[in-house]
């Protein structure tokens, strides 16, 4: 599903170059649960983000779904976004000025999904996360735990089949991280759901099937 | 889909309420400017065009040269009719004369109307020319025996109150207590506005003996140009004729006259060519146009300087859009939209504000501009205005939101969204154009405030003050009955306690003057010829006013001319080497008087500071002197309302019919500059509105910065900083930018009031200090308003900007 060959990410200042990320390469497969795991400023984040599109590599090759990315552009990556790729962030980022439902409804409204649809679709994820008593409150109304709901739930509600995420229980309590971490080990068993996460913790490294380890910018054996 | 997009923004636009608060205000400010000048120029523009042959109509105007000046006069001369009805290529001629009518009596109830004007005098022709819609009459007929009148509706509404339009048909009116009229016909007011003021028609007497040589302002004649005629072709056969007719004169006078053809349209944008009827100066509606455009500009820059200065706090927002699927045209859309929205309901505001001006300000616009508004066009105009205004203000900071990317704005690195390249970007830019605008603004209104200033409060050149003037009503001093009341009441004024002085005669500041071409010949020299201004006096008004005698001595008494007293221009003009040396010189007129100059007097105005001072000559004639001048005794206003008391009971013992009116001089001066006072206004209004616009900008933008700077700000005053210290550090950087922008303005501005300037022969000197002084306008409100928000930014505690990191 993604293949990336020899990526390269580094940041000019003056005449020294910083690599935060170099000679990585790595194929992941449909359906795997992957956990990238380092120390801070390893570069896992960099990593995720140049899977996610967010950022570029510097040199090397990453192809999604067999096409190389760098030949995107703006509205193929928008599209990407809206039919393939769920993202779930650490500090949550849902937008101030929706409401839960609200939140929930965007990602729908750019994949131009009917309005009837969106409802019923929306209603299924209130469902799901236990969280339909909250779905006329905003962020700010909620606790991190339940925020983390809502983000992933916005994440799934497109039916995506690749979820990256960016310490999903970094700022929560272990009781919800551990709920967190069953969520995403049921989409991936039973829904068959690509899961890609940067972790701190060995412990939710565990729910998935495979590791990679990085250091200094560079995969561990 | 609508319903959503007006539901979310209205609710960010709510939860961001002081800048929304802000957005709203300065644009609806600057769009009221726009919603005012357009109300405005679509008055102007829409003069006459109601009219479906208004550019085949045509006033046959005059147009003078002499000595290197040209004058225009809206009239021709009487025997332009019968010509022009003979020219190819023109299809009617229409006479048209003014007159004034002293009483209209209602024949029935003999009720009485003074001062009536807006009397026409025309053929029926005119009708054919004008589309008046007719309530009742014959338009063919209706003016064709002498007796007749046509009336307007708003006219037979005011003389018959009540009575239905078809039965002021027959009714009779009265003019001057001696012409007997009859109601032939009422028309409905012309819909639109016209250079057709006419509300009463009566029917023009066949000229009698048509004449070449004069032209009057009150007889104008109107052609309609068959379709396709050339213009110019059918005016060069008008002054064919009128040359041959008049070609001696003009060779022995040394001036030129040519007739020139203006449509209707054009004839409200020619304001050399006067008349009873309104005219405009296009230059003066293109600054105004200007003004206008400025400040909506300065109220899109607003918005442009406070939604890129908002980006940072929304960067979060659109990078999480982006995440989910959204393109950057969505992201566009939805922040034009949003911009869309704010516009809107600017407008809403602004219609308020605009009713607002239009009560308070009314003064400063044509008072029945409002009377002509047609909601569609304004309509179409204020959506045209959303879609510019929203494409104005919103395409940057719209551009800017959609290159954001999310990756940085995930990772907490928002700020770099504000546009890089260093010390110098766009917003700081917008800033020094609008602040370079206002400073340009703050010299135009000091510079065009000292200047009236000036005008107003400047020695005229003779003593002006405690002046009252009193008008001999001139219809009864036509009557022998009457012929020498106003020398009795003279001398009955006099005797009155508190008058010092009073005298009879033309006052010497007074805009309508008599003009005549005079000769010196004196032996041993050529022949000189100028033309004079002539002013006829008794022997006191000099003294009155006390005008300084540089030689010779002032007017003795005297019934007609018999000696001159001139001005210094005068004695300049004619070649005399120095006052003295006029003293006896002979100046004669064409008319066979020749009388010796017997005294200088110092130069005085006797017309706005725009004119120059012309030569002049004062003279005797008692049967010229029709206007009181009253000096009173005291300088202090109090003590004059009993000597006003007084002289209004001698009137009514002197002229009992006619109401007791007077006019201080300072008044007088008040109607000569109400064109300047009126620009004054406007442009302090200006003024002031490109002040708070910059300024509500501004404070926004000192928000924002105090609102960043947070951290660096508690850092420095756990370093040691003090609160002044910190204070000063924000508002120095916004008046940097200020005193760039007026250091950039102040050239320009000093430019363009030089140029202004100029149209005042007399004017204040431009002085540098004014540059300064509107600079320090500039820098004190900036500060007061920067000052606030750093202030507040600098007295925080730090360990609450510290802990929220």
């Amino acid at each position: 599903m993604l293949e990336l060959k020899d990526i390269e990410r580094c940041y000019t200042n003056g005449s020294s170059k910083t690599y935060v990320l170099r000679y990585v390469t790595a194929n992941i497969q449909e359906g795997e649960f992957v956990s990238i795991m380092g120390p801070s400023g390893s570069g896992k984040s960099t990593l995720l983000h140049i899977l996610g599109m967010l950022d570029a590599p510097t040199a090397g090759a990453y192809n999604f779904l067999g096409e190389p990315v760098h030949t995107f552009n703006e509205r193929k990556r928008a599209e990407l976004y809206q039919q393939y790729i769920g993202f779930v962030f650490q500090a949550y980022h849902l937008i101030d000025d929706l409401t839960v439902y609200e939140n929930l409804e965007a990602p729908l409204m750019y994949k131009k999904v009917p309005a009837q649809e969106r409802k019923s679709r929306i209603a299924d994820m209130l469902d799901r996360f236990n969280i339909v008593a909250k779905k006329d409150l905003f962020p700010e109304q909620l606790s991190g735990g339940q925020q983390q709901l809502v983000g992933i739930a916005r994440a799934l509600i497109g039916r995506p089949k690749l979820i990256l995420a960016d310490e999903p229980t970094g700022n929560l309590q272990s009781q919800q991280a551990h709920e967190i971490m069953d969520i995403f080990q049921k989409l991936n068993r039973e829904d068959g759901v690509t899961i890609i996460q940067v972790t701190h913790s060995e412990e939710n490294a565990r729910y998935g099937n495979r590791i990679l380890n990085l250091k200094d910018g560079q995969l561990q054996a | 889909m609508l319903q959503n997009f007006l539901r979310l923004s209205m609710r960010h636009l709510w939860r961001n309420r002081l800048f929304t608060l802000l957005n709203v205000t300065g644009l609806a400010i600057g769009i009221s400017a726009s919603w005012i000048m357009y109300q405005y120029a679509a008055y102007e523009y829409g003069f006459d065009a109601g009219n479906p042959l208004c550019d085949r109509i045509h006033r046959v105007a005059t147009s003078y040269e002499m000595d290197g000046q040209e004058f225009g006069n809206s009239g021709a001369p009487t025997a332009m009719l019968q010509t022009a009805q003979t020219v190819s290529g023109v299809e009617m001629a229409v006479p048209v004369s003014d007159q004034f009518v002293f009483t209209v009596r209602t024949g029935n109830n003999d009720q009485k109307f003074e001062k009536v004007d807006k009397v026409v005098h025309t053929t029926n022709d005119y009708f054919k020319l004008f589309p008046y819609r007719w309530l009742a009459g014959e338009p063919t007929s209706a003016l064709s025996n002498p007796g007749q009148i046509v009336l307007t509706q708003s006219r037979a509404e005011r003389y018959f109150p009540g009575v239905k339009m078809a039965d002021v048909m027959g009714r009779r009116l009265i003019h001057n207590d001696t012409a007997e009229l009859v109601v032939s016909g009422v028309v409905a007011d012309l819909d639109f506005p016209s250079s057709m003021v006419g509300k009463e028609f009566l029917v023009k007497k066949p000229i009698l003996k048509p004449d070449w040589t004069g032209v009057n302002s009150g007889n104008q004649f109107y052609i309609l140009l068959a379709e396709g005629a050339d213009r110019e072709a059918v005016a060069a056969q008008i002054n064919r004729v009128s040359y041959d007719n008049i070609k001696e004169d003009l060779e022995k006078m040394k001036y030129s006259r040519t007739h020139v053809l203006h449509s209707l349209r054009e004839m409200h944008f020619e304001p050399k060519f006067t008349g009873h009827f309104p005219t405009t100066n296009k230059k003066v509606l293109y600054v105004l146009m200007g003004i206008a455009g400025f400040l909506l500009l300065l109220a899109c820059i607003n918005y442009v300087n406070l939604a890129t200065a908002q980006i940072p706090q929304r960067a979060r927002e659109i990078g999480i859009r982006k995440t989910l699927g959204s393109s950057r045209k969505t992201l566009l859309t939805q922040f034009l939209g949003e911009t869309a929205l704010v516009t809107i309901l600017a407008v809403a505001l602004s219609a308020g504000l605009t009713s607002l001006f239009f009560k308070q300000y009314g003064n400063l616009v044509p008072e029945d501009i409002l009377a002509y508004v047609h909601w569609q066009p304004t309509a179409v105009f204020l959506v045209v205005l959303v879609a510019v205004v929203t494409l104005l203000a919103g395409s940057y900071p719209g551009w800017l939101i959609t290159r954001a990317e999310p990756v940085r704005i995930l990772r907490g690195q928002a700020d770099t969204l504000t546009p890089r390249g260093g010390r110098v970007n766009l917003r700081k830019g917008l800033i020094v154009f609008q602040f370079a605008i206002a400073q340009v603004f703050i010299v135009g209104a000091i510079i065009v405030w000292q200047q009236l200033h000036f005008m107003l409060n400047n020695d005229l050149g003779f003593r002006r003050d405690a002046v009252v003037f009193v008008e001999v009503p001139w219809v009864l001093k036509e009557k022998p009955e009457y012929a020498d009341k106003h020398f009795v009441l003279l001398e009955n004024i006099k005797k009155l306690p508190g008058v010092q002085q009073a005298a009879l005669g033309d006052p010497l500041l007074y805009l309508s003057y008599m003009a005549n071409t005079f000769y010196s010949n004196p032996e041993g020299k050529e022949k000189v010829q100028h033309n004079m201004l002539i002013k006829y006096t008794d022997e006191e008004l000099l003294p009155l006013y006390e005008v300084p005698l540089l030689a010779g001595r002032y007017l003795e008494p005297g019934d007609t001319a018999k000696e001159y007293v001139v001005n210094e221009t005068a004695v300049k003009t004619f070649g005399f080497a120095n006052p003295q040396s006029a003293l006896g010189q002979i100046l004669s007129t064409e008319d066979g008087g020749a009388f010796p100059i017997v005294g200088v007097v110092a130069d005085f105005h006797m017309a706005s500071f725009s004119e120059k001072i012309e030569p002049l000559a004062l003279v005797n004639g008692r049967d010229q002197l029709s206007t009181l001048n009253i000096k009173m005794a005291s300088s202090l206003p109090a003590d004059w309302q009993p000597v006003l008391e007084g002289l209004e009971k001698l009137w009514r013992q002197f002229y009992p019919s006619e109401t007791f009116k007077y006019t201080f001089f300072d008044e007088t001066l008040e109607t000569i500059y109400e064109d300047e006072k009126r620009m004054a206004g406007i442009v302090n209004l200006a003024t002031g509105v490109a002040l708070l616009i910059s300024c509500l900008g501004l404070f926004g933008l000192a928000m924002f910065m105090a609102h960043r700077r947070t951290k660096e700000i508690g850092v420095r005053k756990v370093l040691g900083a003090g609160v002044f210290q910190v204070a000063l550090m924000l508002v120095r950087d916004f008046l940097i930018l200020v005193g760039i922008a007026i250091a950039l303005a102040s050239p320009l501005a000093y430019i363009l009031m030089q140029k202004w300037l100029t149209n005042y022969a007399y004017h204040v000197p431009l002085n540098v200090w004014v540059l300064v002084g509107a600079g320090a306008v500039a820098v004190v409100t900036a500060t007061l308003t920067v000052g606030f928000q750093s202030l507040r930014a600098a007295l925080a505690n730090p360990v609450q900007s510290l802990r929220s990191e």
